[in-house]
């Protein structure tokens, strides 16, 4: 999968590269409105990750005149302007999703994903946990064929580990993933914990779940 | 008092005070008036006699023996007299003197002339009763004052008239520049109709403050917006480094913790600095209110998104709001804010197997509304109450992981939308905040 970066902030862009390469996208970076058309006319991307507030130009012009030539790429906005409009204006204009900045990088690999399958359908074969097995489209966590319920956060939680499998996810990570399409009322990591109980206690119910692990002090890792 | 009435009155006054004046000095002015037309016509009537006698002779009025002649018309306002005199010097004057008539004595204004005719000497003696000058002067100074009072107050009910159409325009820019409160971003720059320079001066004068607030409003704006990108922007950097050490399998576990700590301490900067530019937003009119929102449906969304956390500290929501009410002129996404922080709230500082009440009622003011948030938690000390909506200000007993925003985000909003907040609360029994919706088209 190829990505173009617009972004002018180099440390950010350098950062959101690395990230990306490590989960096997190639990356290629544009600093100016003027790069990112030039590119964009060059080569097929299947993302493109666009800032708005570009030094030269308004993301939103470059959005628009890329659509208007057949652009097919996946188009996430990322900006600080959390602005309505922008978001309104963003999406009408055929981006696939926005993220206010900053967002933790895993979310973003996580709409990424949505998008993907949303899009390209590509159907993920049921990721599978343990003795699970995660069906995303449909949101359903099965064991053996059966459906273990869990609650719309829990699975949520769930998911977002097996997504980013053998990788520690902060308290914080998790809490954003969950709530942050929310005013902030305050980081508060007890949910997280309690959520956790609950999924041990529902899944170990029925098989083992060694593979959820609490990783002291920083957070929670699905060891797959 | 108003400037027109003012005016008014000061123009009624000026009348009665010159009327008074009048009034005073018509009287003398009157009789010397009264007089001097008497005495032309009484040298008239002396002129006329005399062309008489010298036409006819004397013997017209004087026959035979007789020495005098007199005569007087029926109410004895006037009367002629004629009689021979000894020869002395030439008399011609006017002056009042009483005469007997017919047992009364009246006072007449008397014109005496002596001549010589043939070679006899005569006086020529005309009267005319005061009491008839008078009266004469009597009606005159009634009907005179009669019309002065009616021309008082005619000129004063145009004066009134005319003044309140000439003030028409004042009040207009009152009530459209400085009393319909409008957010400096829906300014109206229409300038106010008027043919009274004055006005048209004060009009400019305002709409050239409109502006100079306008543009600081712009300005607060574009700051804003800024501020956001230029702040958040090397926040996202940091977040995306430290999420990437997170992966990074060389690093110790002692540092992990504090790439940990980092990522709070960037978490807590981001949503101090959202919360601010939030606050900030909200009070320079970024929002559209054009929504209309059901309570009942949004306290039951925001419920809906709190459940796993009352069944994390195992609390009772329970929502009565009967009847509905619906906010006109609003915006969702705030108004959820709103609610949603003050039941965060209520969640935060509840006890274990706590309640949490969302209750509705009509208030006493007509169509305004009561929304109750009431909890079973520690409640508020009574130092606490009075700064409870203070940014940045955390009480004792407050969360430590609280940034003392939550609730001045709750006041903001609240006050855009013409909400009033009231707090009581009892320690250790719990906490309410009471919402007053104002009727719909009051705010």
């Amino acid at each position: 999968m190829t990505v173009l970066i617009v972004e002018d902030e180099r440390t950010l862009a350098r950062e959101l590269g690395i990230f990306l390469h490590q989960h096997s996208f190639t990356c290629t970076v544009a600093r100016t409105a003027h790069e990112a058309r030039a590119q964009l006319a060059d080569t097929p991307f299947d993302f493109v990750l666009l800032d708005l507030g570009l030094p030269d130009g308004d993301g939103l012009d470059v959005l628009a005149e890329a659509k208007q030539n057949e652009l097919t790429a996946a188009v996430i906005i990322l900006t600080a302007r959390g602005a309505v409009e922008d978001r309104i204006g963003g999406l009408e204009l055929g981006a696939d999703d926005y993220l206010a900045k900053p967002f933790s990088l895993p979310e973003l690999l996580a709409r990424m994903h949505a998008i993907t399958r949303r899009r390209f359908g590509l159907h993920k074969p049921l990721a599978s946990c343990g003795a699970f097995k995660l069906d995303l489209q449909a949101r359903r966590v099965l064991h053996q064929g059966q459906e273990v319920s869990l609650s719309v956060k829990e699975f949520d939680v769930l998911s977002y580990l097996v997504l980013h499998k053998n990788r520690v996810m902060t308290r914080l990570q998790l809490t954003e993933h969950i709530w942050g399409n929310l005013p902030e009322a305050g980081f508060d990591s007890n949910y997280i914990d309690a959520h956790i109980k609950n999924l041990r206690k529902k899944l170990g119910q029925l098989a083992d779940v060694e593979w959820l692990e609490t990783v002291r002090g920083l957070g929670y890792r699905a060891r797959l | 008092m108003k400037l027109s009435t003012k005016f008014s009155l000061f123009n009624a006054l000026s009348r009665v005070a010159i009327l008074l004046l009048l009034v005073g000095v018509l009287p003398p002015v009157m009789s010397r008036l009264a007089l001097v037309a008497t005495d032309s016509r009484l040298a008239q009537k002396k002129e006329k006699v005399l062309r008489l006698i010298r036409r006819n002779g004397i013997s017209t009025f004087i026959e035979g023996d007789q020495s005098s002649y007199g005569s007087y018309n029926l109410l004895k306002e006037e009367f002629i007299s004629l009689e021979e005199i000894p020869p002395g010097p030439r008399i011609d004057v006017i002056e009042d003197s009483k005469r007997a008539v017919e047992d009364e004595i009246v006072e007449y204004r008397v014109l005496s002339y002596s001549f010589a005719q043939g070679a006899k000497y005569y006086l020529l003696e005309i009267g005319r009763s005061t009491g008839s000058i008078d009266e004469t002067e009597r009606n005159f100074r009634t009907y005179a004052l009669y019309m002065l009072l009616v021309a008082v107050a005619l000129t004063t009910a145009a004066d009134l008239v005319f003044f309140r159409y000439l003030l028409e325009p004042f009040y207009t820019i009152i009530r459209q520049r400085l009393k319909n409160g409008h957010h400096p971003a829906a300014f109206n720059f229409a300038p106010i109709a008027t043919g009274t320079d004055d006005f048209r001066y004060l009009d400019e004068s305002l709409r050239e403050m409109m502006t100079t607030i306008q543009a600081s409003f712009s300005k607060e704006r574009k700051f804003i917006a800024d501020a956001s990108h230029e702040l958040l922007t090397p926040l996202a950097a940091l977040q995306y480094r430290f999420d990437n050490m997170l992966s990074d399998e060389s690093l110790s576990d002692e540092n992990l913790l504090r790439v940990v700590e980092s990522q709070r301490t960037v978490h807590r900067l981001r949503t101090i600095i959202k919360s601010l530019l939030m606050i900030s937003k909200i009070e320079n009119d970024q929002f559209p209110r054009t929504e209309s929102v059901s309570l009942a449906q949004l306290a039951a969304e925001v419920s809906e998104e709190v459940q796993d956390r009352l069944s994390v500290l195992n609390l009772t929501l329970t929502q009565e709001i009967e009847p509905d009410f619906v906010v006109a002129g609003s915006n969702r996404g705030l108004l959820f804010t709103l609610l949603f922080n003050l039941v965060t709230n209520a969640i935060k500082y509840n006890r274990e197997g706590g309640q949490i009440f969302l209750l509705g009622r009509p208030a006493a003011a007509a169509g305004s509304y009561v929304l109750e948030i009431r909890d079973t938690g520690r409640g508020i000390s009574k130092e606490q109450l009075p700064r409870l909506f203070h940014r940045f200000d955390k009480g004792a007993g407050t969360d430590p992981d609280s940034y003392g925003l939550g609730l001045s985000i709750v006041r903001t909003i609240a006050d855009l939308h013409g909400i009033r907040i009231e707090v009581n609360s009892i320690e250790g029994l719990g906490t309410s905040f009471l919402l007053t919706f104002p009727a719909a088209g009051t705010v």
